[in-house]
């Protein structure tokens, strides 16, 4: 339960269902309701009864114009973003090592199988329009010469972008990192201050990379572990704001269950955040990554419910 | 384990008319069978990062988001940008979505209203004391006509039916609150009660709403 009283909440429930409650008071009423399951009830009966009156406003048709403008923009947004988070999706731990690598500048990229072979039946000399095969008249050794070209320079156009993709987003990402509020954790001090060189950092030889989840099983942050030097870099996005009075705490879990906390921390409004810290795992035995949101001020262990978790691969 | 949300029915997704001065009441419009199963799928594919999710949900909903917004806003520029900015909401938010809270048409619709008020709060303030006077749930409640072919009428006789059995000093709050998009502050203010009491008859009118009698015993105590 948080700090507002039960009759407090309970008596302002209607008035947060309306909506017509400051800023605060919204996120307090919200906050208890989810730890209370007699106002939760009756809070979601509220939204249920307000978002039924929008039922009988009268139906007004925006201009058609506008609407699929908008339309159009949204879907745009989205698979803009989406593309973002899938090439940055931790498949596998070479794709950000060799991502790094194009970014620095030196490193060598590699097309994987499966992207040669559909780059190849795109390319396929059989696929052009039958027109332009029957009109065009290719001389034998021309041709061998042609058709290789073309295959080359499209691979490259492909290759091209996804480097420039990967690396604009790296670089974004790099900037969000060194612009982020370090932890609210003051016991950290120095140790949580910002590592000059982030990409040795992401990218070292040992370094292992966990991916965050939330408990619908999507992606909301990254850890990179290097084992060696003990150094964890932290990258969250898409999170939610911890409830009013409430920060969220990573922990760091070992095999033998021992929890660590690595510190405290709240994203930003775009549920960004990022730092790095060092943290020496007994015997280097990780069983997991976890993020719980506890009371401001931090807890001795983890007590608050679960927002995220990883593990390391077997 | 709680018990499921009411679903609050899809509205109608037929394409918008060109004119855009076209009113029609969304119960005298056919409306579209669609069970919550099939927005809850939509929800589902915007979680795993499907845009055309997204615009399927958009087709479905914009109409009925854009209403509830410009009622609120009574600006079509201020309510377009309310609209997108839901709809990217929705998009960014999917995975919040909790389906044992609320139907996806109520979170939506909460959404919508959410956004509309802190722009109109932000922006237009003084515009929540022109309302004080208003009335207007109790005109869409007298004037509320049964659709043909509307599958929900019965639900929206007992929605009407009760509106117009609130105690008239609930339905103004309810009015205020809800279209006039006013804090209970102001609403106070304007009507000259304590804040409290404001409280207690928003609950009351909800409860209403909800169709929950609430003895005259209690409701003597609540009011």
């Amino acid at each position: 339960m948080t700090g507002l009283p039960h009759h407090e909440a309970s008596s302002a429930l209607a008035a947060v269902a309306l909506y017509s409650v400051p800023a605060e008071t919204w996120h307090g009423v919200r906050s208890h309701a989810e730890d209370c399951a007699e106002c939760r009830n009756e809070f979601a009966r509220f939204e249920e009864a307000v978002a039924e009156l929008a039922t009988l406003i009268p139906q007004r048709a925006m201009n058609l114009g506008h609407a699929a403008g908008i339309r159009s923009r949204l879907l745009m947004r989205a698979r803009s973003e989406r593309d973002a988070i899938s090439t940055t999706r931790p498949r596998e731990k070479p794709d950000l090592t060799r991502g790094v690598a194009s970014l620095a500048g030196f490193g060598t990229r590699f097309t994987p199988g499966s992207q040669r072979a559909v780059n190849a039946s795109a390319s396929e000399p059989g696929s052009a329009p039958a027109s332009s095969r029957t009109q065009t008249k290719w001389r034998p050794p021309v041709r061998l010469l042609v058709v290789p070209f073309l295959l080359l320079l499209g691979l490259g156009g492909v290759q091209m972008g996804r480097l420039v993709r990967e690396r604009n987003l790296l670089r974004a990402e790099l900037s969000t990192r060194t612009s982020a509020t370090l932890p609210a954790d003051a016991e950290r001090g120095p140790e949580s201050a910002m590592h000059p060189d982030l990409i040795s950092a992401v990218a070292g030889p040992d370094v292992q990379l966990l991916a965050l989840l939330n408990r619908s099983a999507q992606p909301v942050g990254r850890v990179f572990w290097n084992p060696t030097s003990s150094q964890w870099t932290i990258v969250t996005y898409n999170l939610r704001q911890p409830r009013q009075g409430r920060v969220f705490q990573l922990w760091v879990t070992d095999a033998s269950n021992q929890h660590a906390s690595l510190g405290t921390f709240s994203p930003d409004p775009s549920g960004s955040f990022s730092f790095q810290v060092n943290h020496a795992v007994q015997d280097e035995r990780l069983l997991n990554v976890s993020i719980t949101e506890e009371r401001a001020g931090g807890a001795e262990a983890p007590a608050g419910p679960l927002i995220a978790s990883g593990a390391p691969a077997p | 384990m709680r018990a499921g949300p009411t679903s609050l029915d899809s509205p109608d997704d037929k394409s918008a008319s060109a004119d855009d001065e076209q009113v029609e009441h969304v119960t005298q419009s056919a409306t579209r069978q669609l069970g919550d199963v099939d927005e809850l799928a939509l929800i589902d594919r915007i979680r795993e990062r499907d845009e055309t999710a997204l615009g399927a949900l958009y087709d479905r909903w914009v109409r009925s988001v854009y209403s509830l917004v410009f009622q609120l806003l009574l600006d079509p520029d201020d309510a377009e940008d309310v609209v997108e900015d839901v709809f990217w909401q929705i998009w960014r938010a999917a995975s919040l979505y909790d389906p044992e809270e609320n139907s996806v048409g109520t979170w939506i619709l909460a959404l919508a209203r959410r956004s509309a008020l802190e722009r109109m709060r932000n922006s237009r303030r003084a515009r929540a004391t022109e309302r004080v006077q208003m009335q207007y749930l109790l005109e869409l409640a007298s004037s509320y006509a049964p659709a043909e072919g509307d599958q929900h009428t019965s639900r929206r006789r007992k929605l009407v039916a009760s509106i117009l059995r609130l105690p008239p000093e609930s339905a103004r709050i309810l009015d205020l609150a809800y279209f006039g998009g006013m804090l209970e502050s102001e609403i106070a203010s304007g009507v000259g009660e304590e804040v409290e009491r404001v409280r207690r008859r928003a609950m009351h009118a909800l409860h209403g709403l909800r169709g929950s009698e609430i003895d005259s015993e209690q409701r003597e105590m609540q009011l």
